[in-house]
């Protein structure tokens, strides 16, 4: 909780005022959240939802005075959901012009960068050059949909299933059981506060990148979204590991 | 902790965008000056992201920005353009947001060329500012036969520009520029056209213009580029492709249309 104060505020708030945070939550409306698997930023485990973006998203709406209430819902269900106003907000959301919908802020909270994890020696720089990964081992984490590119050309693509599959996945490349790893979002993996940083390094696949939003239902009560999108929260890609 | 990059400055500017014609001359010549800025300080800052410097923080930051605007001054001859229009703003803030995005490659020791191009920077760019919510998009397009990258594809309206910007009577350097209309609404469109330079050539000419090649015999020749691309052939300040640039006339932001 500490980290997400030090992110949305830029302070980190005394213990003893959080203390006062959680009596006053109790008269605060609860919002309900949509999300589904998207490791590092949300995570979901047996133990719970977790990741920075859960964090990040507590701390936007109790800046607004709301209390954030998480629901797991299948990515292929979580659009469908929003339209039907069977969670107010949902993230990641990839399609911010369907009917039905807003977005809770005008602009992308992030842009999903798709690409290729390699062990530093067996970097490539370029993979819009297919012949250098078309036959190398590449494993994902399953659940995760590859670039069509890369569906097309790789022909060694295995899923990996799991818990902390991301985790696991980017370790199978350190360990050299295989040669690239496929992740939805290169910047999450590589960048300087990653635990991966001194074992791999990633490139992005050119022209694939997502705009990911918060979506909210336009079923919200009048003046939800206006007092959501006055606050001063900010999603932060890169978790600290 | 203490090192963590934002990804993206929210802002809620709720202002409104919408404009007349000539603004939209003036906001479309603002954006190509500060991106053509951009690139030619990446190609200028090519050794120092590929070095193992300790000190890279001008490539970062309000420092970045600060090298733009120097950049600005030397090459266009006037002021950088004050970030005084969200479109700007969100620009500028892009910008940092791709470098930043980039910070962990071009800090990382352990690998010599990091292939951080001014292409590059330009397509993370082009994806991240085209996909804000702005009735404006910018990106790089080649010439329809000659292709790298197969998503820097001209449209039809580019496909054409391209097309009378190879034809020996067009002025080189010169830009086109005219007002399109589609379902969204008006639009004022420009073609900024890009030539090789020697330096450009080096990837982009001659097997014989590649630096792999350089002392060996001719029949060892490599026809593949530092990069892995095969080398074009292209020959000094041949046209190379064009930045397309588009700016909504009088069209809101479509996130607070939608609101």
């Amino acid at each position: 909780m500490a980290a997400a104060c030090f992110l949305f505020l830029g302070l980190c708030l005394p213990a003893a005022f959080s203390s006062v945070q959680a009596a006053t939550a109790n008269d605060k409306t609860s919002l309900t959240i949509g999300v589904f698997d998207y490791p590092p930023l949300v995570t979901i485990t047996d133990s719970g939802i977790g990741g920075s973006a859960i964090e990040d998203l507590s701390a936007i709406l109790d800046e607004a005075g709301y209390v954030a209430t998480f629901r797991a819902i299948p990515r292929k269900r979580l659009l469908q959901s929003l339209i039907a106003h069977n969670v107010d907000l949902a993230f990641p959301l990839y399609d911010n012009n369907a009917e039905g919908i807003t977005t809770m802020l005008a602009e992308p909270v992030l842009f999903e960068t798709p690409g290729l994890c390699f062990r530093k020696e067996n970097f490539v720089q370029f993979l819009s050059t297919v012949k250098h990964w078309r036959n190398l081992t590449t494993v994902y984490p399953g659940g995760v949909e590859p670039v069509p590119i890369l569906k097309k050309y790789n022909k060694q693509l295995l899923p990996i299933y799991g818990e902390d599959v991301l985790d696991r996945t980017i370790k199978i490349v350190i360990s050299g059981r295989a040669d690239a790893a496929y992740v939805a979002n290169i910047f999450s993996v590589y960048n300087l506060n990653s635990q991966y940083y001194r074992h791999v390094a990633c490139s992005s696949f050119f022209g694939y990148t997502s705009p990911i939003y918060i979506g909210a239902s336009k079923g919200l009560a009048n003046g939800t979204l206006e007092r959501l999108r006055q606050t001063k929260g900010r999603i932060n890609l890169y978790s600290s590991d | 902790m203490n090192a963590r990059i934002l990804l993206l400055l929210v802002l809620l500017t709720g202002n409104c965008v919408g404009q007349d014609l000539n603004q939209t001359h003036k906001l479309s010549d603002e954006i190509l000056s500060i991106f053509g800025s951009a690139q030619i300080y990446l190609f200028r800052s090519q050794t120092l992201i590929n070095s193992k410097a300790k000190n890279k923080d001008q490539l970062f930051g309000k420092a970045f920005i600060d090298q733009l605007k120097l950049i600005h001054q030397q090459i266009y001859h006037s002021p950088f353009p004050a970030a005084d229009h969200p479109i700007k703003a969100y620009l500028l803030n892009s910008m940092i947001a791709v470098m930043d995005d980039n910070k962990a490659l071009i800090l990382d020791k352990e690998i010599d060329f990091k292939g951080f191009i001014p292409a590059v920077f330009a397509f993370q760019l082009s994806q991240r500012f085209s996909n804000g919510g702005y009735p404006v998009s910018i990106k790089f397009v080649g010439l329809k036969d000659r292709l790298v990258n197969e998503l820097n594809v001209p449209d039809q309206w580019e496909t054409s520009t391209l097309t009378k910007m190879q034809g020996s009577h067009w002025r080189t350097n010169e830009g086109f520029r005219e007002v399109t209309a589609s379902k969204q609404g008006k639009y004022l469109r420009t073609l900024q056209p890009i030539y090789h330079k020697q330096q450009c050539l080096t990837c982009h000419g001659s097997i014989a213009d590649n630096p792999v090649n350089k002392g060996k015999a001719e029949n060892t020749w490599s026809t593949e580029n530092k990069a892995g691309f095969t080398m074009q052939n292209f020959k000094l300040n041949e046209l190379a492709g064009g930045v397309s640039l588009s700016v909504g006339i009088d069209i809101q932001p479509t996130v607070s249309n939608s609101n």
